[in-house]
């Protein structure tokens, strides 16, 4: 099964389309994600400064799936501090992290798994946080779901893989 | 098959208080919409960074650091970007995403 064929598969059960939380917004790119990662954006925040983090993670979903024009760093050594995607190290596991602006951040990771579309496997807060533990954790969730196939993103630029994505 | 069923936004109800997580959302929103025009604007222009930087007499780092985040999108670098991209300005006028017709499924 291709990557694509194998996400159709798990839909509604590992897997989830997240639409944009407004209604009215339309759906440009596709932002997938895992049952972690929907726990925590597409439930009642909380009223105080983790409610803040959390809402701004869902804008930075949807912004990917509205078809903003977003900035994505292939060096993950040398990149702005909150650019909307960057390569995670090591480079050659294809995991790259949606980086969130409030405060410390929060950082989602996952996988280009077509043109256009993410999946978002873990999160967390950014303060504190081990980037090898977490790259280790969400190439265990892909491989979970995926086995042994390769991201989309594998000899390709993330830039190359999204629309509407300047490399920085 | 989408996950979000049950509406986590809404518009504001007289006498109460608005969500910070709703607040949240729109502010974050604001900041990538706006980020999001610079950068269109850039693509569109064709000009590199290198150019911009002349125009800005800014450092390579710091036009990489503009560009590349929308924390750094204030108002006076949204404009100061906007312009010398391509003497443009942004426009502003006010919207009602609540009620504008949904998507369709």
């Amino acid at each position: 099964m291709s990557i694509q064929e194998i996400v159709q598969a798990n839909l509604g059960h590992r897997l989830f389309v997240l639409d944009p939380l407004i209604p009215s917004d339309l759906s440009v790119r596709t932002m997938i994600v895992s049952q972690e990662v929907l726990d925590a954006v597409d439930a009642e925040w909380p009223d105080n400064w983790d409610g803040l983090r959390l809402s701004d993670f869902r804008d930075a979903l949807d912004s990917f799936t509205k078809g903003e024009f977003i900035a994505v760093a292939e060096n993950p050594f040398r990149k702005p501090n909150d650019c909307f995607m960057a390569r995670v190290a090591p480079v050659e596991c294809e995991v790259a992290d949606i980086r969130t602006l409030v405060g410390p951040g929060i950082r989602a990771f996952g996988c280009i798994v077509d043109t256009d579309c993410f999946v978002a496997l873990t999160w967390d807060y950014r303060e504190g946080m081990d980037f090898d533990h977490e790259c280790r954790r969400c190439v265990h969730e892909w491989k979970q779901i995926f086995g042994n196939e390769a991201p989309f993103s594998r000899g390709r630029k993330l830039h190359e893989c999204l629309t509407k994505a300047i490399a920085v | 098959m989408s996950a979000s069923r049950k509406p986590l936004l809404s518009k504001p109800t007289p006498g109460e208080p608005i969500p910070v997580g709703t607040l949240g959302y729109f502010r974050a929103r604001n900041r990538r919409k706006l980020h999001s025009l610079v950068l269109s604007e850039f693509e569109k222009s064709g000009i590199t960074q290198a150019e911009l930087c002349r125009r800005l007499r800014k450092e390579p780092a710091q036009i990489s650091r503009l560009l590349g985040s929308p924390s750094n999108i204030s108002v006076d670098t949204s404009s100061d970007l906007l312009f010398a991209i391509s003497g443009a300005e942004a426009d502003y006028t006010a919207a009602y995403p609540f009620e504008k017709p949904q998507r369709k499924a």
